[in-house]
């Protein structure tokens, strides 16, 4: 079986400054990985890398994703090809209504693979169903993206983008920070309805309470750019009482 | 001896005018009281000359040096004939005018009276040549004085008090392209105390013609009167035109001004406009989209004279290529206006290293219980929010014009008809479109 994500000695520096310091990481299909570390250790950076933002530059190492090298490959082609990263500050977009930006999403990348472009009723039908299952209000979907919405609608809003793209990578940038429980349930619920066995996530967090409701089967510690240590969910458990000052002491 | 001393050579453009009107005057319309007006205005121009960069509102926009040649008037007879283009899918009452000639007339509509700036012009009650020859501050130019000597088309329209019609007037200026000239258009349009009217401007030529429009556009908005005036400028590449906008609104009344340009080799709106009665909101929202090296000068001019109105200038340009674009506006609080709310914004889209964008806002306020103020922005479009929606499998180029589309729509809006909106949106669209085809 091929991996679906491979990372393989990741050096990623910013603007001169050294972040990721020879990350590895393998997901494969159907897998739930957690990406735990204290504030700064490169987490978001990780999250940028895959989904190919510039002024993020890959000094070392490489990114394979579905056997493929990543760096060839622009943001909108790793979209197409499955990747979807649910970011930790969604931006608010004015002026372009949701439903528009849905539709052109999906339609891009429909098209881009060679599949014919869903009508709007067609489309409708999808957004609606997936907007039923997150509790997420039709009437904000005519609001300009993320425009003017709470944190937690913003968090809603990037779970609802990625059930209607239906990613086989789900990355989600600390979707939990900025929920109160209830809808954090209601957002890890819809993470797990997407769970199946050809889509791996990688659930980023700063914090244990997520992964309650979305329970991982790998938990990674990453800490001044680097993995390092792996387990299974009860490490999430004691990072919680412990904290992550272990990893910082140089 | 004695020396003539003139401030300048007479140009080109500025000869050629000269002789134009002596050509023309026997036949151009109007009473005596407009064959006097004209000749007082030929005089004022033959002394001034086209408008050039050390008059002070024209810094930007040197026409001494951009008009090299000024076409000779449109004959009228050159077609006559053909139908708009530009928004002729919008339900409304269409006037028509082909190449400078007579004016096509919709049907009656209950309460309004639609007449040939023709007809009017050889009457002429008291109101109606104040209205052809008195305009608030802000309009008056040397390129205006051309029009009063020239004007020989337009329409003159009278919503009747409470009248409020069921569709919008589109009053359609069409250039076929059969000659070359300089169409000049002047129209008046009285929205009588309690009317509301949705008016649209339109001008549209084709490419590859250096014709000329020189129109201006008086209004007056009566206590308690909504006029939304929507103005579509869509000439032909190599076009000049030069207009002028200007009017009063009254006591309580509501003015919606959208001025959207995109057509053009050369384009300068003037317009003026002045708060005659207390708690009336005025609201102009402008668009220029502009490409290859084109230039567009809009410049405002908002009279508060009288208390408690508010007033909204939003202007927003979007340039590509070598374009360049002007927003100069001055809001000017007269010492009685107290309770003034004016606010000013001109946001520039950079699409190119190479476009240009000149702003010049400006305040005077003589009252001191006043909440005004002005900005300007001027940026390329936003890396993140590029990411964001390439992210999402969105080619660069697409959101790209989305987020064009986006940065205009706040203008658009302001119109406040849904069909004309999308209507103008469409416009954008089909320039954002080219601009997409042209780059992949
Ligand atoms: N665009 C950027 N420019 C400069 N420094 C950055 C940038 N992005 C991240 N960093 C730096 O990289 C480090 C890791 O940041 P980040 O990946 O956001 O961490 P985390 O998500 O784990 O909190 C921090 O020290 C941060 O200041
Ligand atoms: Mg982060």
């Amino acid at each position: 079986m091929t991996a679906l994500l491979e990372i393989k000695n990741l050096h990623v520096e910013v603007e001169d400054q050294k972040i990721l310091n020879g990350l590895d990481l393998v997901v494969n299909p159907g897998e739930v990985h957690a990406i735990m570390g204290p504030n700064g250790s490169g987490k978001s950076t990780l999250a940028y890398v895959l989904s190919g933002k510039d002024d993020y530059e890959v000094t070392e190492g490489q990114i394979l994703y579905n056997g493929e090298d990543l760096a060839e490959m622009e943001p909108e082609e790793r979209a197409v090809a499955g990747l979807f990263l649910a970011f930790q500050y969604p931006v608010e977009v004015p002026g372009v209504a949701t439903m528009t930006f849905l539709r052109t999403a999906l339609n891009s990348q429909r098209k881009a693979r060679g599949e014919e472009e869903l009508s709007t009723p067609d489309f409708m039908r999808v957004v609606r169903a997936a907007a039923e299952r997150l509790g997420f209000d039709m009437d904000m979907l005519k609001r300009p993206v993320n425009t003017g919405f709470s944190g937690g609608e913003k968090k809603r809003s990037e779970i609802l983008q990625m059930a209607v793209l239906e990613p086989r990578l789900c990355v989600l940038d600390e979707t939990d920070s900025g929920l109160d429980i209830d809808a954090l349930k209601v957002v890890a619920d819809g993470v797990n309805a997407l769970r199946s066995p050809e889509r791996a996530m990688v659930v980023i967090t700063h914090y244990q309470r997520l992964l309650n409701h979305i329970v991982p089967d790998v938990v990674h510690v990453l800490s001044r750019g680097r993995i390092v240590e792996t387990g299974g969910k009860d490490l999430a458990l004691e990072l919680e009482r412990s904290g992550y000052a272990a990893y910082q002491a140089a | 001896m004695n020396l003539e001393v003139r401030q300048h050579a007479a140009t080109g453009p500025e000869e050629a005018a000269s002789a134009q009107f002596e050509a023309r005057a026997a036949t151009l319309p109007g009473a005596s009281w407009v064959k006097e007006l004209r000749s007082g205005a030929m005089a004022r121009f033959a002394e001034a000359g086209l408008p050039h960069r050390r008059i002070e509102e024209w810094k930007y926009t040197d026409l001494r040096t951009a008009i090299r040649q000024l076409p000779a008037p449109a004959s009228g007879e050159a077609s006559g004939r053909g139908q708009p283009a530009t928004l002729s899918a919008i339900e409304a009452h269409r006037i028509v005018i082909v190449d400078g000639g007579t004016p096509q007339l919709p049907d009656a509509i209950p309460g309004v009276e639609v007449t040939s700036l023709e007809a009017a012009l050889a009457e002429g009650d008291p109101a109606f040549r104040d209205l052809v020859s008195t305009w608030p501050r802000g309009v008056e130019s040397s390129v205006f004085d051309l029009n009063t000597a020239f004007m020989q088309t337009g329409a003159v329209i009278r919503v009747k008090a409470d009248t409020a019609l069921d569709k919008p007037l589109h009053l359609a200026f069409v250039a076929t392209g059969a000659e070359e000239a300089t169409l000049y258009a002047r129209n008046i349009l009285i929205v009588e105390d309690g009317a509301a009217l949705t008016y649209v401007e339109s001008y549209e030529g084709p490419n590859g013609l250096a014709y000329h429009v020189n129109t201006a556009t008086r209004f007056t908005v009566g206590d308690n009167a909504r006029l939304a005036y929507v103005k579509l400028q869509r000439d032909g590449d190599e076009a000049v035109h030069l207009a002028a906008i200007g009017g009063e609104v009254g006591a309580g009344a509501n003015l919606a001004l959208s001025p959207f340009m995109i057509g053009g080799a050369l384009s300068r709106n003037n317009v003026g406009l002045r708060f005659d009665g207390r708690d009336a909101v005025g609201n102009v929202a402008g668009v220029q989209m502009l490409g290859a090296r084109q230039h567009a000068d809009t410049t405002l001019f908002v009279d508060h004279k009288e208390p408690a109105c508010v007033s909204r200038e939003l202007f927003k340009s979007v340039l590509d290529d070598r374009a360049r674009g002007v927003f100069q506006g001055m809001i000017l609080v007269r010492k009685d206006a107290q309770e003034t709310d004016g606010k000013m914004m001109s946001q520039a889209l950079m699409l190119s290293d190479r476009s240009e964008m000149d702003n010049k806002p400006e305040l005077e306020i003589y009252a001191d219980n006043v909440q005004c103020g002005h900005g300007a922005t001027t940026g390329a479009l936003d890396h993140n929010l590029l990411f964001y929606l390439r992210s999402r499998g969105i080619p660069e180029s697409t959101a790209q014009a989305l987020l064009i589309e986006a940065f205009i729509y706040e203008a658009l809006e302001a119109i406040g008809d849904e069909a004309i909106e999308a209507a103008l949106s469409g416009y954008a669209h089909d320039w954002v479109s080219v601009r997409r085809d042209t780059a992949e």
